[in-house]
């Protein structure tokens, strides 16, 4: 493995050292005279971008690798998030003491008060589809045995004028 | 010169959205499952439990009489071995006649961090093959695991043999002295009291550090040269769309659960127990000397986030007289997306399948 990467690595650099420093710049001095194309030119620059960038990810897979660096990335790494999570501790820590203050300063409901609310009103929606169905049935019952009502009609009934102040 | 630099700062500033979108995911108390995009294959969910929700895809043409249950890793969602026709695993296996049930994993919230192997093989997986049997009328299952899903599928083969008829794995890491990638090298390299206070911190690991680690093992292609390949290639058909959903994918990084992540970290990969058959769950060793039903470990050849030495051994390892290694060449996420995959290794699988179709036993 390590072998075929080094000779990729070896192929990657002279791919890219022969298309940057010769390729390219015949392909525009082609270009330019009139005798090559922009499609040529833009070939031998792709070649070399690829080249180039096959080059900087080997070495960086080489980097990754290697022990010594890859002690070195740990313990920096290490470090770095040791003093990042603790700080996000002491974040997290003063964000839950002032959220508890302001709550109980403001007179706010807690999430507890919210959930029991919530549970209360599920519950009074449940009764309340219970006692409709209820009345409901009875409705039917009632409807089927009893004839049929007339309805109600109440008389309108004018307001009476208002009696002026002699 | 000037017009590649403008599409590819905008596709570059289209990817910055679509991470940050990704992180801003991860953070929530509950991950979006909505923000999955649509399934290729269609799919009915028989069964929710504990963080599993299961999936059932029904096969085309003469099918198998054993079915087969996909279990999925548990680090992004897993839309990624159904992603788009001709480039999902569950398309060709169920083409193939394969009844596909198919384990996507709920992620975790603050309330999961106790979970750890235990909750995950003996609860929920057992829960799930339990499920799978029932609802085909037979006693054994095969199991096909993707990377994290592939050292699940190991562990319960091991601790229930019987009820696996075929151990199917590809990409699985399974021994963590390999360090020839930056990522078990890492890994390895990690002190204990760096995972207790990750825990201590967020209860679960979060989604950025996770997305963080497989970002850095390739920093160039994740900073700049996948745009420039969707400059190169946008005018290819079917290119465009298919970078879309997969940059989603690799966006859709969910939290692990805290205790799950500490054994991976500890007993998994820095003691490297599940290879010396010393690793417990639930109180119960894994001694992958008691998978003996027929075993098939498939490998990417240019795998570079799980090298191809980690997954090698598993053969050797397990009681099995049937194992063998399939080895292609093809990448982590090519082994499922890449369409020569599609052609060429997963119709292997589906016949691998097909011929122990129906042997009971072991």
């Amino acid at each position: 493995m390590a072998d075929k990467n080094a000779l990729q690595g070896f192929e990657d650099s002279l791919t890219a050292s022969r298309a940057w420093l010769m390729d390219l710049p015949l392909a525009g001095l082609r270009w330019s005279l009139g005798f090559g194309s922009r499609q040529e030119t833009a070939q031998a620059a792709w070649s070399g971008y690829d080249a180039s960038v096959g080059l900087a990810k080997n070495a960086i897979y080489t980097l990754y690798r290697n022990p010594v660096f890859a002690d070195w990335a740990a313990s920096n790494l290490e470090a770095t998030l040791d003093g990042l999570l603790r700080w996000q501790q002491v974040g997290n820590a003063m964000t839950r003491t002032l959220l508890a203050a302001t709550v109980q300063a403001a007179d706010l409901p807690t999430r507890q008060d919210v959930a029991s609310l919530h549970a209360e009103v599920a519950l009074l929606r449940q009764r309340l589809d219970e006692v409709n169905a209820t009345d409901a049935a009875a409705e039917d019952t009632r409807g089927a045995s009893a004839k049929p009502r007339e309805p109600v009609v109440t008389p309108l009934v004018a307001p009476a004028p208002a009696r002026r102040a002699a | 010169m000037l017009s590649v630099f403008n599409e590819v700062s905008k596709y570059w500033l289209e990817g910055a959205v679509r991470s940050l979108d990704g992180i801003r995911y991860g953070l929530r108390a509950e991950y979006p499952l909505d923000t999955d995009p649509p399934p290729t294959t269609p799919y009915r969910v028989v069964y929710q439990g504990g963080k599993t929700k299961l999936r059932y895809y029904a096969p085309v043409g003469q099918p198998l009489t054993t079915p087969l249950l996909l279990v999925y890793s548990l680090v992004k969602r897993p839309y990624i071995l159904d992603l788009m026709p001709r480039r999902s695993v569950v398309e060709t296996l169920t083409n193939q006649g394969v009844p596909v049930y198919f384990i996507d994993w709920i992620p975790p919230t603050p309330d999961d961090t106790w979970r750890g192997f235990d909750a995950y093989l003996n609860g929920d997986l057992a829960a799930a093959v339990d499920v799978v049997r029932k609802r085909e009328g037979t006693d054994q299952v095969s199991l096909l695991g993707y990377c994290f899903g592939g050292l699940l599928t190991t562990m319960y083969t091991a601790l229930y043999p019987r009820q696996v008829s075929n151990l199917v794995n590809f990409t699985l890491p399974l021994d963590m002295s390999v360090k020839e990638l930056p990522l078990q090298s890492l890994m390895g390299r990690m002190s204990p009291a760096m995972t207790d206070l990750i825990v201590a911190t967020y209860g679960n690991c979060p989604a950025w550090l996770m997305k963080a680690g497989f970002e850095g093992m390739a920093p160039l292609h994740h900073a700049f040269d996948k745009y420039v390949g969707l400059y190169r290639a946008k005018e290819q058909p079917g290119y465009a769309e298919m970078f879309e959903l997969f940059e989603r994918w690799m966006n859709s990084d969910v939290p692990m659960a805290g205790r799950i992540f500490k054994e991976m970290q500890e007993d998994v990969s820095r003691r490297n127990l599940l290879v010396k058959n010393r690793f417990q769950a639930g109180g119960r060793t894994v001694d992958l000397k008691a998978i003996e039903c027929p075993v098939l470990n498939v490998i990417g050849e240019h795998d570079d986030v799980v090298h191809p030495k980690s997954s090698l051994p598993l053969v050797d390892l397990v009681g099995s007289p049937d194992a063998a290694n399939l080895v292609f060449p093809t990448g982590h996420i090519g082994a499922a997306v890449s369409s020569g995959a599609q052609k060429r290794l997963w119709p292997q699988v589906g016949a691998w399948l097909r011929e122990r179709d129906g042997e009971v036993g072991h």
